[in-house]
């Protein structure tokens, strides 16, 4: 049979209560990332969403060893303390000790993170944790872990990205016009009393409860690429925040198809199946098709740019400015 | 004049401000007059900006400061506040109108419904300051004078009472400043109470109502014609080389 008929033979195994979820899955994390991520991206933060996506582990792993489950509020909790413990870690750096801020977060997050691998190894020696599923997480597992709602058996992680993915766009609604003037202009946020400590407690709030949400099936490194990457690309086209919200999340989506079809059909067409290496990660081609994405915007920018006429001060101009 | 007169738009008295150990200002009172254009006037690193923010309530001090009657928390939806051009991320993903619609934000409420008029209001104050066509563009995208002009649109949808300028000409060609000096003035006689931290002493002796000279505290304040005399512009900028402004 030719590599070509395997990959065919891959795709056809496909079933929409495995591999359907799988994508459903996908594309929900995108959209609970899209929110956060093009905050944190257009804010220049995106060193935080590294810092918070690595950071949580080590509340996660303390919860589990703590409690003995995977109860939701017991790894958001842990999570949050984590996520407030490198807050406050790094601002203690910053402030105090005057390390420029990236380094400061840095510090924080690999002390965290590494605290947070420990914790996890500690953890195996019990039960139902491994650390390369913590990492790169198990999205391939996801739709066998289910519960019911609405009479109906549903991935318990699609439920959590959703309801995550829900609140990220009722809160960033809600806070829409506070969070938008401090991001650009803090002294007026400031002085109208817009409240930039909060607008950032809240953006910093929908990136930790999204690493959690998204932490089983992702894992602790990929989330981070599904936060920054599709918000990075749609930067590049968009010059206003809630499109490239948009796009983020439709780039979070296609990626999400276009990484699911890559691990599948990959390790049949490189010849690995008889070897029993079934199937790639699929977290890890979501990620990898993460970076297709941005350098296909860079390109299209690229090109756009180069066959615009220059116009002075508007040469910069974005394509998609509206 | 008392800090109570309404015809006092802030009252300063015995203020001061000290970062990381370093006292930035000290024993400083004021009186800035409602209805007036005043200018801050000082060198490099006297707290002329520390002052604005002192009077916004954005950093701790000592003393008393009084805006419009009463403390500035009491009053911040009627006080509009331009940083300088540096505190800004002009890279930020932000359209013109947008930035305009945050002053009508200011003043209606962060989490009103009203948004159909904020945005009316804010296309008005644009319009005012002849950004109406540029409404749709990225503020990143502008030139500095228009971007300055984005801001005045923002105190204007804002209808301030007392409009906070810090170094708003900085980086800007003359005839720009000339059009936003224009605008102030505009502000001023439809009854607002401009302060602008400015450099060109000439622009100030010309276009401002009344002058503060800032050096560690208050050096001197009032009309312009009596402060900008080559006595207090000699104390103020002590020999350093700002001195060759004062006598310009």
């Amino acid at each position: 049979m030719s590599r070509a008929h395997a990959a065919i033979d891959a795709l056809r195994a496909w079933t929409p209560e495995v591999d359907g979820w799988i994508i459903a899955i996908g594309a929900l994390a995108a959209v609970a990332c899209a929110v956060p991520g093009t905050l944190l991206v257009a804010r220049r933060q995106s060193m935080a969403a590294d810092g918070i996506a690595h950071a949580v582990l080590p509340g996660i792993a303390g919860a589990f060893l703590l409690s003995g489950t995977r109860d939701l509020a017991w790894m958001a909790g842990g999570a949050a303390v984590a996520a407030v413990a490198m807050s406050a870690g790094s601002a203690f750096l910053e402030r105090r000790l005057r390390v420029e801020r990236d380094a400061a977060l840095g510090i924080a997050y690999t002390a965290l993170f590494a605290l947070g691998l420990a914790l996890v190894v500690r953890a195996a020696d019990g039960v139902d944790i491994d650390p390369s599923c913590v990492l790169f997480g198990a999205i391939e597992f996801a739709p066998l872990d289910r519960v019911t709602a609405g009479g109906r058996a549903v991935p318990r992680a699609a439920l959590v990205i959703a309801a995550t993915a829900g609140a990220n766009v009722a809160v960033a609604a809600l806070a829409w016009r506070p969070i938008l003037a401090s991001s650009f202009d803090r002294g007026f946020a400031r002085a109208a009393g817009a409240r930039p400590a909060a607008c950032d407690a809240i953006v910093g709030a929908m990136a930790t409860a999204t690493c959690v949400a998204c932490f089983e099936s992702l894992g602790s490194v990929i989330v981070v690429a599904m936060l920054v990457v599709p918000a990075c690309a749609a930067r590049l086209a968009c010059a206003r925040l809630v499109p490239m919200a948009a796009l983020a999340a439709a780039f979070g989506c296609g990626a999400t198809v276009l990484g699911h079809v890559a691990a599948c059909v990959a390790a049949p067409v490189a010849g690995l199946d008889a070897s029993g290496v079934r199937e790639l990660s699929t977290a890890g081609c979501v990620a990898a098709a993460l970076g297709a994405c941005f350098a296909g915007a860079a390109g299209a920018r690229a090109v756009m740019s180069r066959n615009r006429p220059v116009d002075g001060a508007h040469a910069a101009s974005l394509p998609c400015a509206p | 004049m008392t800090a109570g007169d309404p015809a006092v738009a802030v009252a300063i008295d015995s203020l001061a401000v000290a970062y990381g150990g370093r006292t930035v200002l000290r024993d400083a009172t004021l009186r800035i007059r409602a209805g007036a254009m005043t200018a801050v006037v000082g060198p490099n690193g006297a707290g002329k900006s520390t002052l604005l923010r002192a009077v916004m309530g954005m950093l701790p001090f000592t003393g008393s400061v009084r805006v419009l009657g009463g403390p500035i928390d009491a009053c911040r939806a009627r006080v509009a506040y331009v940083p300088q051009r540096a505190a800004v991320d002009w890279d930020f993903p932000i359209t013109v109108r947008q930035v305009a619609e945050m002053g009508a934000h200011a003043r209606l409420g962060w989490f009103g419904l009203r948004l159909g008029r904020a945005r009316r209001e804010a296309l008005e104050a644009l319009a005012d300051v002849g950004l109406a066509d540029l409404a749709a563009r990225p503020i990143g995208e502008l030139s500095g004078g228009q971007q300055q002009r984005a801001f005045m649109a923002r105190a204007l949808a804002q209808r301030a009472d007392l409009v906070l300028l810090d170094e708003p000409f900085a980086s800007i060609d003359a005839t720009t400043e000339h059009d936003l000096l224009a605008l102030l003035s505009g502000l001023r006689h439809r009854g607002t109470t401009v302060v602008v931290v400015h450099h060109d002493l000439e622009t100030v002796r010309e276009r401002f109502d009344d002058a503060v000279l800032v050096r560690g505290t208050v050096i001197a304040h009032g009309a312009a014609r009596d402060v900008m005399t080559a006595a207090w512009l000699a104390r103020t900028y002590g020999d350093a080389p700002h001195s060759g402004k004062a006598t310009a």
